[in-house]
């Protein structure tokens, strides 16, 4: 017994003393909101609050980054970053007229203690504009990381951020539905369609697309939603069924026989639609109706063979 | 008689000036989130029903002026977190022609957006610290791969420095089973790539990055270290 209380509190020891190979416990933090959308006039300030929290059971310290960054032309909503050297004169004026500001100081580095949150705002000082313009951004908060090793090393900073989306002075906007696509015979299980929205304006639009699919006696038997997205300044963005939430049917298995669907866009300044029309033709469907005919035309056959 | 005609004539030309003359003057709006204050002298015109979300707490966004904070079709206001596990990724004893794999796993919460990227990119290549010695990034056993183009890593003859995105789900872009990318190398201007992307309003969301480092004979013994940094932004 003596042994094993020993060999127990040797281990314990073991455990506590020795260093473990894992060199660093996790770190944890997150950002409020997750997008900033912005329109501004002319000589206007602006100001945003943004929430930070360390989620970690030690301090972090934190950079306060901006990263201007553009669509990336993929159709897809994706963008990407733009590089230091692409900088022009007006991105390098707009985002030095940014600041972080925690309690009216302007901070660029951010000390957070464990379970700690932090309100900031984000001020934009606008200056008198000659043309309407937009910028995109995100306020990147990222970790200084000072860890070292006697051997080779990668070390991980790790970053969250706000998507800033400003548009400044007037401008119209101007969105299009093209390529509404839905195949003409449908035989999967899910309903197969695609659109493209194309912003062909200077200012970014807030769209929320839905579809509504109407039988053939008018009833509207589903909506199909998406979510809530920005198109930037003159891009284009491919939505397909993968995005879309099937309300009333199961990814959108319709019972056989033709259909209408209305797309319809309602943004900020006025209501687009465009139609299409489809017939459905569920292979389980179409194979229980075949059976059902061969089983009809047998049976007439049979019958006329015995009356005859 | 002349005096208050005179008069009368005065406070006639007051009270056409008053009314026809526009004072300058501040506009502000504003709600608890955010203020914009402008200085212009012409009168903001606000479209007849304005969008507004329902609950009124993230703000409003009119037709030229406002601000919106967050989605307003998600009204829970969660954080959008980023969990690392380990910040530094120690390679050990390294020997010629015998790969050393290490990884790190990265958790994401992102309920308040509908969707997420994630940005990687390295400061440079791993180096030693007077920067006179580099491990090349890999370029796989087909010599093609690159930040962008990921390529099969099985060949211990194959050097330098990749890693690999895993996930249950099919999130991670573009990297096939067993293969390996580089990091995009912000010394030479590497655009950062997105190397994850996924939908938003999930359960928590794990993410394993692997580590991938192989030394070739000719490459002098030191210590060399590197950055990276992954970053999560919420999609537009």
């Amino acid at each position: 017994m003596k042994k094993l209380i020993s060999v127990l509190f040797l281990m314990f020891l073991i455990n506590y003393l020795v260093p473990s190979k894992a060199l660093a416990e996790d770190i944890s933090f997150g950002v409020y909101p997750p997008i900033i959308k912005i329109r501004a006039k002319s000589s206007s300030k602006v100001s945003a609050a943004i929430k930070i929290k360390n989620f970690s059971g030690r301090e972090i310290s934190l950079q306060v980054v901006l990263r201007p960054f553009e669509d990336a032309k993929t159709q897809d909503g994706q963008f990407k970053f733009i590089l230091y050297k692409d900088y022009t004169n007006e991105l390098a004026n707009f985002l030095s007229k940014i600041r972080i500001v925690e309690k009216d100081q302007s901070v660029s580095e951010l000390i957070i203690g464990p379970e700690q949150e932090k309100n900031l705002n984000l001020i934009i000082d606008i200056g008198k504009l000659s043309e309407h313009r937009d910028y995109y951004f995100s306020a990147v908060f990222l970790t200084h990381n000072n860890h070292s090793s006697s051997n080779s090393f990668t070390r991980i900073i790790q970053g969250v951020g706000s998507n800033i989306l400003v548009s400044m002075g007037d401008g119209q906007q101007n969105l299009q539905i093209e390529d509404f696509t839905v195949p003409f015979t449908q035989t999967k299980k899910t309903l197969d369609f695609s659109f493209i929205l194309t912003n062909s304006s200077d200012r970014f639009s807030t769209i929320k697309p839905y579809i509504l699919v109407k039988n053939i006696f008018g009833k509207q038997i589903e909506r199909i939603d998406f979510s809530q997205t920005n198109i930037l300044a003159k891009s284009s963005r491919n939505f397909t069924a993968k995005e879309a939430e099937f309300i009333n049917t199961k990814g959108g298995e319709f019972l056989l026989g033709p259909y209408t669907t209305t797309l319809i866009l309602n943004n900020e300044e006025k209501i687009l639609t465009k139609n299409a029309n489809f017939v459905s033709l569920p292979l389980k469907h179409v194979l229980i109706l075949t059976l059902i005919l061969i089983f009809l035309i047998f049976t007439t056959a049979r019958i006329k063979s015995r009356v005859f | 008689m002349k005096k208050a005609l005179n008069l009368l004539f005065l406070v006639f030309c007051l009270t056409f000036y008053l009314l026809t003359t526009k004072f300058t003057q501040a506009q502000n709006i504003s709600n608890d989130n955010y203020i914009i204050q402008t200085n212009e002298i012409e009168q903001s015109i606000f479209p007849q029903n304005p969008i507004e979300n329902d609950s009124g707490r993230f703000g409003t966004i009119k037709k030229d002026m406002g601000a919106l904070l967050g989605f307003d079709d998600i009204l829970a206001a969660n954080f959008f977190i980023f969990s690392i596990q380990n910040n530094i990724i120690d390679y050990g004893d390294i020997s010629p022609t015998d790969p050393v794999v290490r990884e790190s796993n990265l958790t994401l919460s992102s309920r308040p957006a509908h969707g997420f990227v994630i940005f990687a990119w390295e400061n440079h290549p791993l180096a030693d610290a007077p920067f006179e010695n580099l491990v090349p990034d890999a370029t796989c056993d087909s010599g093609a791969c690159s930040e962008k183009n990921p390529g099969t890593w099985s060949n211990n003859l194959t050097y330098g420095f990749g890693f690999r995105c895993e996930n249950e789900g099919v999130l991670c872009l573009n990297f096939p089973k067993d293969s390996f990318k580089q990091f995009a190398d912000e010394s030479k201007n590497e655009y950062p790539q997105a190397i994850l992307k996924g939908k938003g309003q999930e359960p928590d969301i794990k993410i394993k990055i692997i580590y991938k480092l192989n030394f070739s004979s000719s490459q002098p013994k030191q210590t060399y270290l590197n950055n990276v940094t992954f970053v999560v932004l919420p999609s537009l």
